[in-house]
């Protein structure tokens, strides 16, 4: 089921004062699994989860169409930002280089885990908003209009993040497959 | 270019995504993660609810509510005036307040009170707030900040009253509806249904009339649990207005 289509139960879209607790436990598994994917971390996917959920508590945001796409767009943006942040630091320490999950792929030789970390470090390499919308659309499975609601971007401007997303990680993942990372 | 562009991943990209789309964490890891995030909002609501003076007021006054409730019920019948008993004649009232939403616990208080109408109530481990009857004061600790806050539980402004409820709980003129009998504890208990400002509350007693337990139906399937210990001894400590060692006194907020 495309993650857009999940019923918004737990409030309406006029409703300016939601009910923080019923969002959490109707939507906190799809904020947390969004966090996971892109960050195959169990604690720093929690984190993301509470941030969000806290900050829905001290600031509710007024007049959301889709909960669920507002909050998975959330997740999204808060793991690229985190992704993109790993990024950074790594870069600080060099006897660490690139090294992250090598061990682990070395040892699965599984193709499947090294697409999913070949993808991940394309995504930590792009913008933060070229890379939620990417994930958004593609792994997420939203539709540019519901992008566009969820971030507040104009249909036109998530069509362009997405189609210069797509460039830079074509260009970046068939690079690295062709360097056997 | 538009809108409307359909954009194509390459079969390689495409294959990326796929399995990045397909990554899934363990159940017990997102059930885990939801019961913490579920007693993190908990907290922060609680914490949100007593920086507000009036709601500070009213909780002040839950545990003198919860000693009033009861009175204004007509003695129909002799084992609810056995239970009435209890609640107007005690030394000392403990309970444990479970508030569950959906059937899951989000808050647990500790509510103390005396026979003068001092009042200890612990919010989980962060926040505790003592009231003085007589001084019309309250003090608040926030334990994690080590910040201690006084307010004055006066209330100016008749219609802001906090204990206006109370009031209208006195002037309740219906009989308590029997609910028979049930084992609570391996003890038989004896059940009333009462409608208390439209909610829907349950009060059960031994054989006695001893109050054990008692469930106030909130809206949005949220339900409160008190659990009541009578007259066990309480150290005057649990009551003290005075600032513990440690702790940084800061001006609370009457209004």
């Amino acid at each position: 089921m495309p993650l857009l289509s999940f019923p918004d139960a737990a409030m309406s879209a006029d409703n300016i004062e939601p009910n923080i607790a019923a969002l959490a436990h109707q939507y906190g598994p799809l904020v947390y699994r969004a966090a996971y994917k892109l960050l195959d971390n169990h604690s720093a996917a929690q984190d993301i989860q509470q941030d969000i959920f806290v900050r829905l508590l001290e600031r509710p945001p007024q007049h959301v169409q889709s909960w669920p796409a507002y909050l998975t767009s959330c997740a999204t943006r808060l793991s690229i930002d985190q992704l993109r942040r790993q990024r950074r630091w790594r870069s600080f320490l060099p006897f660490l280089g690139d090294t992250e999950n090598t061990a682990e792929s070395a040892d699965q030789h599984v193709s499947n885990q090294q697409d999913v970390n070949r993808l991940r470090k394309g995504l930590a390499r792009l913008n933060s908003r070229e890379a939620t919308c990417f994930a958004m659309r593609f792994i997420h499975g939203a539709t540019i209009a519901d992008i566009a609601h969820a971030t507040g971007l104009t249909a036109n401007h998530v069509s362009v993040s997405l189609h210069r997303a797509t460039v830079q990680l074509e260009k970046f993942c068939g690079d690295s497959a062709a360097r056997g990372e | 270019m538009t809108a409307n562009m359909n954009i194509e991943l390459s079969p390689r990209l495409s294959a990326q995504v796929a399995s990045l789309a397909g990554v899934q964490p363990a159940e017990e890891d997102v059930a885990q993660a939801q019961e913490k995030l579920t007693r993190v909002l908990a907290g922060r609501a609680t914490m949100r609810r007593v920086f507000n003076a009036r709601w500070l007021a009213a909780a002040a006054a839950c545990a003198a509510a919860i000693v009033a409730m009861v009175l204004p019920f007509t003695a129909s019948s002799i084992a609810f005036a056995d239970v009435q008993k209890h609640f107007a004649s005690f030394k000392t009232l403990s309970f444990v307040l479970n508030t569950k939403a959906q059937g899951e616990s989000i808050s647990q208080m500790k509510v103390f009170v005396d026979q003068n109408k001092n009042a200890r109530i612990e919010t989980g481990k962060d926040i505790t707030m003592v009231v003085s009857g007589s001084q019309q004061q309250m003090l608040m600790l926030f334990h994690g900040e080590r910040v201690a806050m006084r307010f004055s539980t006066r209330a100016d402004k008749p219609k802001d009253d906090p204990l206006e409820w109370i009031n209208e709980i006195r002037t309740y003129k219906q009989a308590a509806k029997s609910l028979g009998t049930r084992k609570i504890n391996g003890v038989s208990a004896f059940g009333w249904a009462l409608e208390i400002n439209g909610l829907h509350s349950e009060l059960w007693s031994n054989e006695d009339g001893l109050p054990l337990t008692m469930t106030i139906q909130q809206k949005e399937g949220v339900t409160m649990q008190l659990d009541f210990s009578f007259d066990v001894p309480l150290e005057a400590r649990l009551f003290s207005l005075e600032v513990p060692a440690g702790y940084t006194l800061k001006q609370g907020d009457d209004n």
